[in-house]
């Protein structure tokens, strides 16, 4: 036998019990060696760390080391208690503990009766003390709390923050989170909803020079030398409008009802068409992302995440970069099984090179200032071909991965995507679904559609428009002014301009809120109108 | 091609908007608006838009252009 018992003591024997006799004094048990109790003492955990006790026994039900507070009286708790090298019991404690029935301690009043808790008193002085830290490693649980703030003697009615038994919680003061609330996503549209150009039509990518436009604010190209012409289509696609004639069937995610689909009808391979874009693009705003700090060394850590589906399976790849393609940064996601919903998550490193320029960097005004561009087949002058220069920002001008699937590669490849988001942090959450109004409104920054569908009395403009002022002037000219139900970005460019009297019209000109139509008769008193048009400040 | 619209009938001055012929749209002359980015970026390459009708295009106008919006920032395609 190893340790010391004290000496004060001696055994005794008491039917099948054996107790330490206090006869011999009135002192404490004192033990120098750890302690092991229970039916498997003689096997404790091996490689604890300094253990001072411990309780071994094997059961296919809990054990227990217990403290039993036999009493019922207003102050009576049941506790068990640690202390740092600076602890007292007056303070520098922490205490985990369940109250009486009877309990009711003024000292104490955080808890009630038959309450259990965690209570913690720092030491005086203590650099850090104060906070009760709740933490579990990767494999914790998590339970209802409540927490209290500054005091035990806090009424019940001053709980700080509460997670109550139906998951709800609950909080007195303020929230602060990096990603707040409302808004946190930075893309509009990321659920697929608005469609004001093609309205659900199925809408060709011609395949000749310059940018496509989408549905609102996601932009699909697919042009470059060496291309088809036609090889690929957009569509606002619904899973739950049955009616609707863009209606497909698991078309779009649970808790999503449309998504945009991509469609190719003749595949062309990458290779050789190293100038070549194919992608959808979304394009942020300078003002929308100015707190990213991205291009300096504050620059934000953002996730983005998004439902996809494919016919075709693999390694997908993403390019993001600022505006004027001098930063970029190209990470990849798998879609493992074909036609099935798979939501991905993307945390992206905020860019630390770059600046905040406007030729080199990430702009904080109303041009674009960052690009995320869905690879379908990029040209390979705009590829990374080195997987060891995935995710991670490097200088240049780089939005897919040459060896990732390509939708536009394979005639009949398809490629859904809704639910897209951007926020700021480093953990996707739950979709932030906007009033469907307020969602157009943002859109309408952007693109507006005008149309006079509806209107049984039409908005004309008569010739002269000002004869009493201008009078040495033909009174030949109308004017209509409409204005637009949003500022746009910048001044829009008008398009598209159809119905009434557009195939007279002599010009229209537009600033950021309104676009007048100017008309040279050939008489005066004569009426025109437009039926629709399209006012673009898209970036 | 782009085509100028020539001057305001009652104020003379220059409409501040061309018009794009491929599809008629007017692109309104604002360095923000990514469609005069690109007709800066077409102007840049050497090319010249037609003048307005039963006019002729002021020699200097693509140089007077370029010296207001020649440094403008163009979206990259």
């Amino acid at each position: 036998m190893s340790g010391t018992l004290n000496a004060n003591y001696v055994q005794s024997d008491v039917g099948a019990n054996l107790y330490f006799n206090t006869a011999v004094s009135s002192g404490p048990v004192i033990a120098t060696v750890p302690v092991y109790t229970g039916a498997g003492a003689a096997t404790p955990l091996g490689g604890a760390t300094n253990p001072v006790s411990g309780g071994i026994q094997s059961a296919n039900n809990y054990i227990q080391k217990y403290v039993y507070n036999t009493a019922n009286g207003t102050y009576t708790s049941a506790d068990f208690t640690a202390y740092p090298a600076n602890g007292t019991d007056a303070a520098g404690w922490v205490d985990m503990g369940i109250t009486s029935l009877a309990f009711n301690q003024y000292s104490y009043s955080v808890t009630g009766p038959n309450e259990g808790y965690i209570l913690m008193s720092a030491p005086s002085g203590s650099n850090t003390s104060g906070n009760l830290v709740y933490a579990t490693d990767a494999t914790g649980n998590y339970n209802s709390h409540q927490w209290y703030v500054n005091g035990f003697t806090n009424a019940k009615a001053n709980v700080a923050m509460t997670l109550d038994k139906n998951s709800n919680l609950k909080v007195a003061g303020t929230v602060s989170a990096t990603n707040t609330f409302g808004f946190k996503n930075r893309l509009i549209n990321g659920a697929m909803m608005i469609d004001q150009r093609a309205n659900g039509a199925n809408t060709s990518l011609n395949g000749s020079t310059g940018s496509q436009i989408g549905i609102d604010r996601f932009q699909c190209n697919n042009y470059g030398t060496g291309l088809t012409a036609n090889s690929m289509y957009y569509q606002l696609m619904t899973s739950s409008n049955t009616a609707a004639p863009n209606y497909e069937v698991n078309s779009a995610p649970p808790g999503f009802s449309n998504s945009l689909k991509i469609t190719c009808t003749n595949g062309q391979a990458t290779s050789g068409l190293s100038a070549i874009r194919r992608n959808i693009e979304a394009t942020l705003e300078g003002y929308v992302i100015a707190d990213l700090g991205w291009g300096t060394a504050n620059a934000k850590t953002c996730t983005l995440s998004f439902w996809a589906k494919s016919n075709q399976t693999g390694t997908f790849a993403i390019g993001i970069e600022n505006y004027y393609g001098t930063t970029s940064y190209v990470t990849t996601y798998t879609i493992s099984a074909a036609n099935t919903w798979t939501y991905i998550t993307l945390t992206i490193p905020g860019p630390t090179i770059g600046g905040q320029g406007t030729t080199t960097g990430f702009p904080t005004d109303n041009n674009g200032s960052a690009q995320i561009f869905w690879d379908l087949g990029q040209g390979s002058s705009i590829s990374q071909s080195n997987s060891a220069n995935l995710n991670t920002w490097l200088s240049g001008d780089y939005r897919g991965f040459t060896s990732a699937v390509h939708i536009g590669d394979t005639s009949g490849a398809n490629f859904y995507i809704t639910g897209v988001q951007f926020e700021v942090g480093p953990q996707a959450t739950p979709f932030d679904w906007r009033p469907y109004g307020m969602e157009l409104a943002l859109c309408q920054r952007y693109t507006y559609v005008y149309n006079n569908t509806g209107l049984s009395d039409q908005t004309y403009a008569y010739s002269p428009y000002s004869p009493a002022s201008y009078t040495s002037l033909p009174n030949s000219s109308a004017s209509m002014p409409i204005y637009f139900p949003v500022t746009m970005r910048s001044a829009a460019t008008i398009s598209n301009v159809t119905g009434g009297s557009a195939s007279s019209l002599n010009r229209q000109t537009a600033s950021a809120s309104q676009v007048v139509f100017q008309w040279s008769s050939t008489s005066s008193g004569s009426a025109y109108y437009v039926g629709s048009f399209i006012a673009s400040a898209e970036i | 091609m782009y085509q100028l619209y020539g001057k305001h009938e009652i104020t003379g001055q220059d409409i501040q908007a061309i018009k794009r012929l491929e599809d008629n749209a007017s692109v309104p002359f604002d360095h923000n608006n990514v469609d005069f980015q690109l007709f800066i970026k077409w102007l840049k390459e050497g090319n010249t838009p037609e003048p307005a009708a039963n006019t002729t295009l002021d020699s200097n106008w693509v140089s007077n252009m370029l010296s207001g919006y020649g440094s403008i920032n163009i979206k990259r395609l």
